[in-house]
């Protein structure tokens, strides 16, 4: 059962995936075997604190959100050429959401653009104030990395 | 009286999806041009003269602050309207951003008819100032 950090990120991917692309976010516990995350992306923030989002989906969610909002789904190289831009800017989002959600809406955050890495692991967390979040999309696996590495202007 | 919008995002799906929605608001609009940072859009200006302004703050090469920034100190374009889009959801910042006169705030991920609302609202009152 999701702890209350992790409904946090949850609530937050269910905002940005829903609202922007119409997708439903359910929690995952593993008990379900789904496609696995095929792409992924990372970006920090730094300011009141500093840490890193990171989030690995599968092609047919960043598909789905292409095709969701731009009506593309005749049109495989169109779909193929904004998968990246599609992840970071999802990612965007969802970081910008889950700072709130965690840290409430006063502190200010300056956030990294967005960065496709080259495979699909998430990059290796270097603090213990780490939550990872399994989520269901679209009968797939997704996860999102929430590392919260340095609270010293909180 | 048909307006003119630049749209200012580093994402191209974000642009898309937002030329999009502004197309359908309601308001005629004549023109639409886009710029992925800043620095585009200030060169945009040197041949476009938009009624509004939509500005994410967080992009590479020139950011929406520094964007603003650059506004206020231009007599040509101090009272150009902008509206920030973006995924940030801080209070202090988005008071930071009303006293840079800022007219107003849409936060990612947005609805449609939060973009509609806000350009009737905004280009509304500035076509009762005309």
């Amino acid at each position: 059962m999701p702890d209350n950090n992790e409904y946090t990120i949850l609530e937050a991917a269910s905002r940005v995936f829903e609202t922007a692309a119409f997708l439903s976010v359910y929690p995952h516990d593993g008990s379900q075997e789904l496609p696995p995350p095929e792409r992924a992306a990372t970006m920090t923030f730094h300011g009141a604190a500093t840490g890193r989002v990171s989030m690995r989906v599968a092609l047919s969610v960043l598909d789905s959100v292409v095709d969701n909002l731009l009506d593309v789904q005749n049109d495989p190289e169109e779909l193929a050429m904004r998968r990246g831009d599609v992840l970071k800017e999802m990612l965007n989002m969802l970081c910008g959401n889950i700072l709130t959600e965690y840290f409430g809406a006063e502190p200010v955050f300056d956030l990294s653009p967005p960065e496709l890495l080259q495979d699909v692991t998430l990059p290796q967390p270097t603090s213990k104030e780490v939550m990872l979040v399994a989520m269901n999309i679209e009968d797939t696996l997704a996860e999102v990395m929430f590392e919260v590495q340095n609270r010293q202007n909180l | 009286m048909a307006y003119n919008i630049l749209i200012i995002d580093d994402s191209a799906l974000t642009r898309t999806v937002m030329e999009r929605t502004v197309r359908m608001c309601g308001v005629d609009i004549n023109e639409i041009r886009t710029a992925a940072h800043g620095k585009e859009a200030l060169e945009v200006l040197d041949s476009f003269w938009p009624d509004l302004v939509f500005c994410d703050i967080n992009m590479p090469v020139m950011d929406g602050l520094q964007f603003i920034q650059a506004l206020q100190n231009s007599d040509d374009w101090r009272d150009l309207p902008v509206v920030i889009v973006s995924t940030e959801g801080s209070e202090t910042r988005m008071e930071e951003l009303r006293r840079s006169g800022v007219q107003g705030y849409i936060r990612k991920p947005f609805a449609p008819e939060e973009v509609a609302a806000m350009i009737q609202q905004v280009l509304g009152a500035t076509s009762n100032a005309r």
